[in-house]
């Protein structure tokens, strides 16, 4: 054996070192899914939508805040001296980066959109045998997305007419899902193009989706939406007409009285103090959003007001939102509940 | 023939002097312990000028002006100097005089990686801790054996509790968010480090290395710079650690027993108030409430304070929490050794045990430890060899800190509490406290324990190739087995809970190394080296959680009502190609080249692979014919390096990648989310380093000095960068920060007295290090935070503190100007004075009560507001200055080893003073020492404000920063060893008996329990920010053991 056998041998040793040394260095995360894989069929998109619909019930969301900080600042509530630093700041005006609720409010909703557009994304990239799916997944996640923004538009942009064209500063619009480092920066559009992006959106989505759609928004519940967004741009006559749609689609059953959607006591315990929890209660209906809301106004709202709500301040507040909301999830919210 | 020609001349000469009966000379060989000859030892006549130089085989020969009876002093580099006398009547005999190896030394084998060379041949910086000073060390761990024996590495014992963690810093802290740790090899296999313990339970951290028992360990080589570190690649740039286990040799077989046992107790106990003092100066708090009330609101109502705890004032007692949680702990530790060896094989077997209890009430420490090492001489040609080592721990840990224990027993347990109630049960203070804050019950109740199993092996075979080659196979294994058994009784919170928790780690390792080693040109030597490796660890973590259990005697989560499971998985793997060229030209000039290529799984796509390569140059200077024999310089070595290495660690796996993740679920159905951004780029930190030493040794080895300069600039630093939350995310981990350390490091060590009677050895060494953070990413000061305020700022050391500055104490109630923000809102907003909406300052009159607390601005003006906008960066938690001196004496059987450890420059932040320090309000008890200079009375000057249960005292201010320097008198050793023939006499071959105590004695200005600390943190950004921070973090153990070691 001499030198020239030593490295015929150690480049044998090497090479077969080497093979499939890439498999080797390529290791899959076990409790993750790589983005690629995640969203590679019809299923997976099924599961992102899940997702984003979790987004969506989050207690810094839907499951609480958007409702509460409202409260807070239309003085229905009032916090007390022990709340926690960030809902002080609320109701003071007086927000600043390290405020959680705002700073949840903002990730949050944007996190649901990100889920929402990795769905419309993966959409036109996987191939669905059945095409009613499709359009389903499309549409529902259009309608998160118009649901979310519109939510995000009133807490971060002056309102529709602060300018009369609208053209002052709304929020982000995003309509691409972000992978990477390169896609995360993008400038405020005006209001006007948030808007005009929100009603795109739900209207497409009411027309992508059947009429209810449990447990998510189907067709009826998202026009009730786009009511309200109708209402708050000023075009009354559309809200108007959706509606009367809505009501007269028999899907849905108005309350008798106003008043009925708000609960005059209380059997649920928390913290110990159960006193001002009227308006909480009634809101079980909406199901695993609406327990998460109780558990976060059991450290948040519940605990903090020193007043209760009164009804007709309640009721003026929450007339739109809970038909709208109730109507969008209620069904097997109730049931679970 | 020319020699032969010379020795017959010398020979003709002595002979012809022994004719003529005028001169005489002594000629004689000194050679080494097994009987080679060396060349070049220093040969001197006691009280003459008289002297040579030994030639080829060891021979000299000395011709002496008159006969008489002298004294030779001999000396070589890598030899102990040794001292014989002659008598006049034998000046003619031809004498050997052997010396012995020595650590001193220039000669001894390194382990280098991948190899071995010798340390004269090296171009590269490696400290090595050998068998003896490992041994000497009565901690448990082997970590601890550095301390203060290599110089430039800092050793930082976390506390004194025992099997607690350890942190490395080798030539200052090597990264920012990833690990600062250096890598850790046993026989040539990476192995599991750090704390697999369930994360934050007791504010202490477990140590995976506490699992190898240190009497194992035949020596500690840490690779410091570039030129040594980069044949671990992307791996080296914190250091490597080559732990190398001790191997049998040929001859008879030995026997070895190591027996230790004493006492472990705290370096140090502060001092807090007894219930009496703690009520009186609750009382005081009150009034002096009152009295401000008066002057500012005359027309209110005062109301006192109760104290805290709501309880009967018959209760009411004196409770030294301290001592009810602390105590005298033991040590004992026992290993027994075989070891030998044919030409066929050789062998080396031991077994340990270790059990330690620590000064903690509650805590101890338990290992038993098997380790065999075999190689057999298979053929002429081939070496088979296994090495496998065993070792079970079981710690049984309390909790410290703000976890409670002796934590809270110097916090929230206050002293006028009683143990127990008139009932006999615990005694639990009312609302707002919880019923953790009975240490006493805590400690009785609740159990905590770690078990480790643990098999670290390895393969190989050495197959000796001709033409000078050889191959090296092996594969290793580290199999770690964790379970944490967590029990919370209800007598200690409302209900009882239970979790077990296993965490199983599987590494290993294959790899093939071909060497080759020979004089390919006359006069140039070529050592060179080409190898494959591939390692891959996985790590599953499983728990069962269980909550109200039916009886207390029910432990297990199973017996459990409410139960909860949960898993945890992640792996990682490497693949590396890495080769070394060293060439040696007439041992004069050296030339190292070494580099590695290695793929991680941990990086993207475009980054998996790097290549970190390093050059080292030396010239030997003694060795030129202008100083070759020169008898004061025996050595003059030059050598630099300079080169690329990565730090892969301490990263978490499949960070790259972008993913999504389980458990956004809605209504009952699954779903996933997008959980991460993907970041292909992601890569490993680098960090270049240049060292540049001169190592010089004189007298023959009698004094040497090594001085190393060295610069190493760490980039790609990863960093948790915000990107704007409108993309869905919050921040992504990208390689974009940098640093750098530069130092020097001084050795000088010595025999100052060498003689047959007695010898003095000292050994002095100096580090000092200076880091400065060149770009943290433009991130605002908040964005990468440590505990206790540190921060990672430009221009400044990793981990300052960033703190608001107290101006003192108002001495009398008085008008005085003022200067406040006009729009000031106590948040941060950008690097702190870059937003200047933040910094608009107005000047104001004011009465400022006599005792207040008095801040100043970002102006440097006296303010009477606390805004954090006005935070300043303040203090280094790394020693500027660090080292040991050791003293060794040796004397008719003594020895007797003192090092003293010393550090300079560094300061504390102490995060639990701004509670201890004269804030009642905080509810914790208070250090005497340091509350008693508080503000009293209208005119007091002071700067520790008056009492107040109503001012908010809980606030980060410097008057918290002390100096962190001490020097400790870290080991103190006394041994006595039977002369060997009375040894023999016995039936043994050696036999020492010897008291060690450590941490004996501490100088140092810092107020709190011992300034050498770690607070708790189990990231590993913590670990590199808060080196300088305590929060109650328990102090060093010192430890006093008398021991006997017997050889047979």
């Amino acid at each position: 054996m001499n030198t020239k056998h030593i490295a015929v041998i150690f480049t044998a040793l090497l090479s077969v070192f080497t093979m499939g040394c890439e498999s080797f260095l390529k290791t899959d995360p076990p409790l993750d899914i790589s983005n690629e894989i995640a969203l590679s069929t019809p299923a997976g998109i099924g599961a992102a939508l899940v997702g984003a619909a979790d987004g969506m019930q989050s207690g810094a969301l839907f499951g609480g805040n958007t409702i509460s900080i409202g409260e807070l600042w239309s003085n229905n509530v009032e916090a007390s001296v022990g709340a926690d630093f960030g809902r002080l700041q609320i109701i003071s005006y007086n927000l600043n980066i390290f405020n959680p609720e705002g700073r949840a409010l903002w990730q949050d909703g944007y996190g649901v959109i990100n889920r929402v557009n990795n769905v419309l994304a993966a959409c036109e990239n996987v191939t669905f045998e059945d095409p009613a799916l499709k359009q389903r997944y499309r549409g529902r996640a259009l309608a998160m997305r118009g649901m979310t923004m519109f939510q995000l538009c009133t807490y971060f942009a002056q309102p529709w007419g602060f300018t009369s064209d609208n053209s002052h500063p709304g929020i982000v619009i995003r309509t691409e899902p972000t992978l990477g480092d390169a896609g995360t920066r993008k400038a405020r559009a005006t209001l006007k193009e948030c808007y005009e992006q929100i009603v795109a959106d739900l209207t497409a989505a009411a027309e992508l989706l059947p009429p209810t759609d449990a447990p998510f928004m189907g067709a009826l519940a998202t026009k009730a939406y786009l009511a309200r967004v109708c209402f708050h741009m000023g075009d009354v006559v559309r809200a108007e007409a959706l509606t009367t749609e809505v009501i007269n689609s028999g899907a849905y059953r108005l309350n008798q009285d106003v008043t009925s959607v708000v609960s005059t006591n209380s059997t649920r315990k928390s913290s110990g103090r159960s006193s001002t929890r009227r308006s909480i209660t009634q809101l079980r209906l909406l199901g695993t959003s609406a327990r998460q809301m109780v558990q976060h106004h059991g450290t948040g709202l519940a605990r903090i007001s020193s007043m209760p709500f009164t009804r007709t301040q309640l009721i003026s507040v929450w007339h739109c939102m809970t038909t709208v909301t109730i109507a969008s999830m209620s069904r097997s919210g109730s049931a679970s509940s | 023939m020319m020699q032969r020609l010379i020795t017959l001349f010398a020979v003709l000469i002595a002979s012809s002097g022994l004719v003529l009966g005028a001169a005489t000379s002594i000629t004689g060989t000194v050679v080494d312990d097994a009987g080679e000859g060396i060349r070049g030892a220093s040969v001197k006549v006691a009280g003459t000028k008289l002297g040579a130089i030994t030639k080829a085989k060891g021979a000299f020969t000395i011709i002496l002006t008159e006969p008489t009876t002298v004294v030779l002093n001999v000396s070589m580099v890598g030899y102990k100097p040794a001292s014989i006398t002659i008598d006049k009547a034998r000046l003619d005999q031809p004498i050997t005089i052997a010396l012995k190896r020595d650590q001193l030394n220039l000669q001894e084998a390194v382990v280098v990686g991948y190899g071995t060379k010798q340390r004269q041949d090296l171009t590269g910086s490696i400290s090595r801790v050998d068998a003896k000073e490992i041994q000497a060390n009565t901690y448990g761990n082997f970590e601890n054996a550095i301390m203060g024996r290599a110089p430039g590495v800092q050793v930082i014992n976390s506390n004194g509790m025992a099997g607690s963690a350890m942190s490395i810093r080798v030539r200052g802290v090597g990264s920012l968010t990833a690990s600062g740790e250096p890598l850790y090899v046993i026989d040539g296999v990476p192995i599991s480090t750090g704390d697999f313990g369930g994360k934050d339970r007791l504010a202490t951290q477990t140590n995976a290395l506490a699992s190898i028992n240190p009497n194992d360990i035949e020596s500690i080589d840490i690779l410091k710079d570039a030129d040594a570190a980069a044949i671990y690649g992307s791996r080296g740039s914190n250091g490597v650690v080559i732990i190398t286990t001790k191997r049998g040799a040929q001859g008879g077989t030995r026997f070895d027993v190591n027996l230790f046992t004493g006492t472990a107790t705290e370096t140090n106990r502060i001092n807090l108030l007894d219930g009496d003092e703690y009520r009186a100066m609750w009382a005081e708090a009150n009034r002096q409430d009152s009295i401000a009330l008066s002057i500012l609101k005359p027309t209110s109502r005062f109301t006192a304070k109760p104290l805290p705890g709501a309880m009967d004032p018959a209760l009411y007692t004196n409770t030294d929490w301290l001592d009810k949680t602390m105590q005298t702990g033991n040590v004992l530790d026992a290993s027994v050794s075989a070891t030998g060896g044919s030409s066929f094989a050789t062998f080396f077997t031991s077994l340990g045990y270790r059990d330690e209890s620590s000064y903690a009430v509650g805590n101890r420490f338990q290992r038993m430890s098997g380790r065999t090492n075999v190689e057999v001489n298979a053929t002429d040609n081939v070496k088979l060899g296994v090495n496998v080592n065993l070792s079970y721990t079981d710690n049984e840990r309390v909790p410290s800190a703000w976890a409670g224990g002796i934590g809270a027993a110097q916090s929230s347990a206050l002293p006028y509490f009683p143990i127990f109630n008139p009932d006999g049960t615990y005694f639990q203070p009312q609302r707002p406290w919880y019923a953790m804050y009975n240490p006493v019950a805590q400690l009785n109740e609740n159990t905590f324990s770690n078990t480790d199993n643990r098999i670290l092996a390895n393969l190989y075979t050495l197959v000796k190739l001709p033409s000078n080659f050889s191959l090296r196979v092996q594969g290793g294994l580290d199999l770690f087995n964790f379970t944490d058994r967590r029990y919370t009784s209800a007598v200690v919170q409302s209900q009882a809970e239970a979790e077990f928790r296993k965490v199983g780690v599987t590494n290993w390792l294959t790899n093939a190394t071909l060497s080759y080693d020979n004089s390919i040109l006359p006069d140039l030597q070529l050592s060179a080296l080409a190898a494959v490796e591939a390692q891959r660890s996985d790590q599953l973590v499983t728990g069962l959680k269980g909550r109200e259990f039916p009886s207390p005697t029910l432990r297990n989560p199973t017996s459990a009502a409410i139960r909860e499971g949960y898993s945890f998985e992640t792996g990682f793997s490497f693949l590396s190609f890495i080769s070394r060229w060293s060439f040696s030209y007439q041992q004069k000039y050296l030339l190292n080249l070494s580099g590695r290529y290695d793929g991680s799984s941990r990086f993207g796509a475009d980054t998996r692979y790097g290549f970190f390569p390093a050059v080292g140059v030396a010239w030997i200077l003694s060795n030129e014919d202008f100083l070759r024999g020169n008898e004061d310089i025996s050595l003059l070595k030059l050598r630099a390096s300079y080169g690329v290495t990565g730090n892969a660690d301490g990263i978490d796996d499949y960070q790259w990648q972008g993913t999504f993740k389980a458990g956004a679920d809605y209504n009952g159905s699954p779903g996933i989310r997008p959980d991460r951004l993907a970041n292909p780029n992601l890569g490993w930190e680098q960090t270049a380093q240049l060292d540049v030493t001169a190592e010089a040794a004189f007298w023959g080895g009698r004094m040497q000095v090594t001085t190393s300069f060295y610069s190493k600039v760490t980039s790609n630093v990863l960093l948790n960068v915000a990107v704007p939350a409108s993309s869905g995310f919050s921040s992504i981990l990208k390689n974009v920060g940098s640093f750098e350390n530069r130092g020097v490091e001084v050795v000088l060590s010595g025999y100052p007295i060498t003689s047959e009677a007695f010898t003095w050895r000292a050994d002095l060494s100096i580090a000092h290090n200076r880091n400065e953070v060149l770009d943290n990413a433009n991130l605002p000061p908040d964005a990468i935070g440590g505990p206790g305020e540190t921060r990672i700022l430009v221009g400044y050391p990793v981990g300052t503190f960033f703190i608001n500055r107290s101006a003192g104490v108002q001495s009398r109630t008085d008008t005085i100007v003022v200067q406040r923000r006009r729009s000031g809102n106590n948040v941060s907003f950008g690097t702190a004075g870059d937003d200047q909406r933040w910094n608009q300052f107005y000047d104001t009159s004011i009465v400022v009560l006599g005792g207040s607390q008095l801040f100043y601005n970002l102006n440097g003006r006296v303010t009477d507001i606390y805004d954090l906008n006005d935070r300043v960066p303040l203090g280094n938690p790394y020693p500027t200055f660090f080292g040991s001196l050791t003293n060794t004496f040796t004397f008719s059987g003594f020895d007797v080893t003192a090092m003293i450890y010393y550090q300079f420059g560094n300061q504390i932040y102490d995060d639990a003073a701004k509670r201890q320090v004269g804030n009642l309000a905080s509810n914790f008890n208070q250090n005497r020492d340091l509350t008693s200079p508080r503000w009293q009375n209208e005119g007091d000057v002071t700067d520790v404000p008056r009492l107040s249960l109503t001012e908010n005292y809980d606030i980060n201010t410097d008057r918290f920063i002390y100096d962190g320097s001490f020097v400790r008198l870290r080991q103190l050793t006394i041994g006595y060893t039977l002369p060997t023939d009375i040894a023999e006499s016995m039936g043994m071959s050696r036999l020492r008996v010897y008291v060690t105590g450590q941490n004996l004695l501490t100088w140092t200005k810092y107020p709190g329990w011992d300034p050498e600390i770690m607070r708790d943190q189990d990231g590993a950004q913590g670990r590199n920010l808060g080196a300088g921070v305590s929060y109650l973090t328990p102090p060093q153990a010192r430890q006093m053991v008398v021991g006997v070691n017997v050889g047979f």
